[in-house]
């Protein structure tokens, strides 16, 4: 009988989860003490937490098997203050199912990479940084702020000395 | 309570067994975005509040984000996206410019500013130089040649040519449209003087921030991170290039002598560095008439009738000589029977323009055979109006173009 945990949300929903399926996250790892294995999450709703359970469920199923090297030994090795990416997902049907995964709007990738990132699920948060760093790639400025619903907040005239730096960059010849 | 029963759902789907994920279970429980929740949300709360704010993104995150970006787009014009994210936002802005290296460290031309800034040690920055005739002006392109596609090639700075009644001027800019030296592209110029034999490099600003550090308000020091205050342009000497008079006319590269005023000999030393700018200084057209003119008496002027007494007469940052470039010797090449300069496949065709120009150094100075021996800039023609030019440390692409650019200037004194 696999141990339970039960992971409380931000709204007062409880979520059982199996021991492996919550280990994904570091940090409930580190905090299972032997007797309470409950563990409020205040920070988190349950619309996220759900998809972070759905996330955590899929790659423990998978992390369990050693045909693919687990990530969080490798991710273990490295050292915490260079940006280390953990090793790309080598089993090209999880790849599949993660592209899935990260078909959310910005706003959504928005709340689930700010709780991979608190529950330290290193494979979330690179899945969801990287679909990130791939909604910018070729986008100017203005589209990226409109995207991600970020303000402006230049002066008038640092806009100007920008437009400025952008047509350099964008002209030839 | 509906969440249990949803609990209770996944725990079934578990029990059940099967890995693939469940469309039924997604769509009730709408972890999807578009899916839209089977239950009422409740009451809109904090957490709610913060959602959707990627402006509040951790910095962490943001770092990691935008340094993906970077490793992806290494060359151009892909590197232009990271343009982009500098001008998003402020935070944005300061981020990608600690991602960033200056091309010393990361070889790359990123920024307008990389074009002062100097090129790495170990190994040049490679471009070339293409010039249209029918308008007596010059472009600077970064790559090995050029590309098939001309719009793959990344113009880095154009020059004009404009004869004086005493001089020729090469002004050099941001853009092949606009060599006013009002203009907010305009980067410097090449001045000769009547023969041709003896070039001023002019910096439209200072050489490093040392030289703007002040209390006027005008002049508030800049900062790599904040797109820079209203300064109107200047004239600082950076560079004197003369040309020596070959009197007896013999053939061979014409001898060349650079003296970097704004880079001291230091640099090239065991542990040396040059000061090069963190940030532009945009112009704006006001009041130009504040700052004098340039007049062949006074090279350099000063920023504004009330900067600091350390204004800048000279721009050497410190007591040091500058660096002083001259022509590499060409060696005898016994079976061919000729002088030869081994420019490594990147000039191809003979002419008196191609140079290669290493650091000229006393004894006395703590600089390796080696270090005297690198080729800091080279120049030399590939093609019908195509050259190139590799430059690097102490060198920026400003410095090297402006060097390059003298070099087409006929000198009939000279050869």
């Amino acid at each position: 009988m696999a141990k339970m945990i039960k992971l409380v949300s931000g709204d007062g929903a409880e979520f059982e989860v199996e021991e492996e399926v919550a280990f994904q996250s570091k940090i409930i790892k580190d905090i299972v003490a032997d007797a309470d294995d409950v563990i409020p999450l205040p920070t988190v709703s349950s619309k996220v937490l759900i998809q972070v359970i759905e996330y955590c469920r899929k790659h423990a199923a998978v992390n369990s098997f050693p045909l693919s090297p687990s990530s969080s030994a490798a991710a273990a090795a490295s050292s915490s203050s260079s940006i280390s990416y953990s090793k790309p997902v080598s089993d090209p049907a999880l790849r599949a199912w993660d592209n899935e995964f990260v078909k959310l709007n910005n706003s959504s990738l928005f709340d689930i990479v700010i709780a991979a990132n608190y529950l330290d699920i290193e494979e979330l948060v690179d899945l969801v940084l990287e679909t990130v760093a791939d909604r910018i790639k070729g986008k100017q400025a203005q589209e990226i702020r409109r995207q991600f619903n970020i303000e402006n907040d230049f002066t008038p005239e640092e806009e100007e000395a920008l437009r400025r730096e952008n047509s350099w960059a964008f002209q030839n010849n | 309570m509906p969440l249990k029963s949803l609990a209770r759902e996944l725990k079934e789907k578990r029990d059940g067994g099967g890995g693939s994920m469940s469309k039924r279970v997604v769509r009730e429980g709408g972890t999807h975005g578009r899916g839209g929740a089977l239950h009422p949300s409740p009451q809109p709360t904090r957490l709610e509040q913060r959602q959707g704010r990627w402006a509040n993104l951790p910095p962490e995150l943001l770092l990691d984000v935008i340094r993906r970006v970077e490793e992806s787009e290494a060359s151009w014009p892909a590197r232009r996206n990271l343009l982009g994210c500098a001008a998003v936002c402020r935070s944005w802005r300061g981020v990608t410019m600690e991602v960033v290296k200056p091309p010393e460290q990361c070889g790359r031309i990123t920024f307008p500013i990389s074009l002062k800034q100097p090129a790495p040690r170990d190994h040049p920055i490679q471009c070339f130089i293409r010039r249209v005739r029918t308008t007596s002006t010059f472009c600077l392109y970064l790559g090995l040649s050029p590309s098939l596609q001309v719009q793959n090639d990344k113009l880095l700075l154009a020059a004009r040519k404009i004869r004086r009644a005493t001089s020729i001027d090469f002004v050099i800019s941001l853009t092949a449209d606009d060599f006013s030296r009002a203009s907010s592209s305009y980067i410097g110029k090449a001045r000769s003087n009547f023969l041709g034999t003896k070039f001023t490099v002019y910096d439209s600003q200072p050489p490093y921030n040392a030289a703007v550090s002040s209390g006027n308000s005008s002049n508030r020091r800049i900062n790599s991170k904040r797109v820079s205050p209203r300064v109107t342009a200047g004239n600082y000497n950076v560079a004197t290039i003369s040309y020596e008079l070959n009197v007896l006319r013999t053939r061979g590269p014409r001898r060349i002598q650079c003296a970097m005023n704004s880079i001291p000999v230091s640099s090239i030393e065991e542990g040396g560095s040059v000061p090069a700018p963190s940030g532009f200084i945009h112009t704006v057209n006001d009041q130009p008439s504040e700052v004098p003119i340039l007049n062949d008496k006074e090279p350099v002027i000063q920023f504004s009738s009330t900067s600091l007494a350390d204004s800048c007469v000279s721009v050497q940052s410190s007591n040091d000589a500058p660096l002083v470039l001259k022509n590499k010797a060409p060696r005898w090449h016994e079976q061919l029977q000729c002088w030869c300069l081994n420019f490594r496949g990147r000039v191809t065709v003979a002419s008196v323009k191609n140079f290669q120009l290493v650091a000229a150094v006393d004894s006395s100075r703590n600089i390796s055979l080696a270090q005297q021996d690198k080729v800091i800039l080279q120049f030399g023609k590939i093609g019908k109006d195509i050259f190139t030019m590799d430059y690097r440390y102490p060198l920026s692409a400003f410095q090297a173009f402006a060097i390059c650019l003298t070099s087409f200037d006929t000198k009939p004194a000279c050869e």
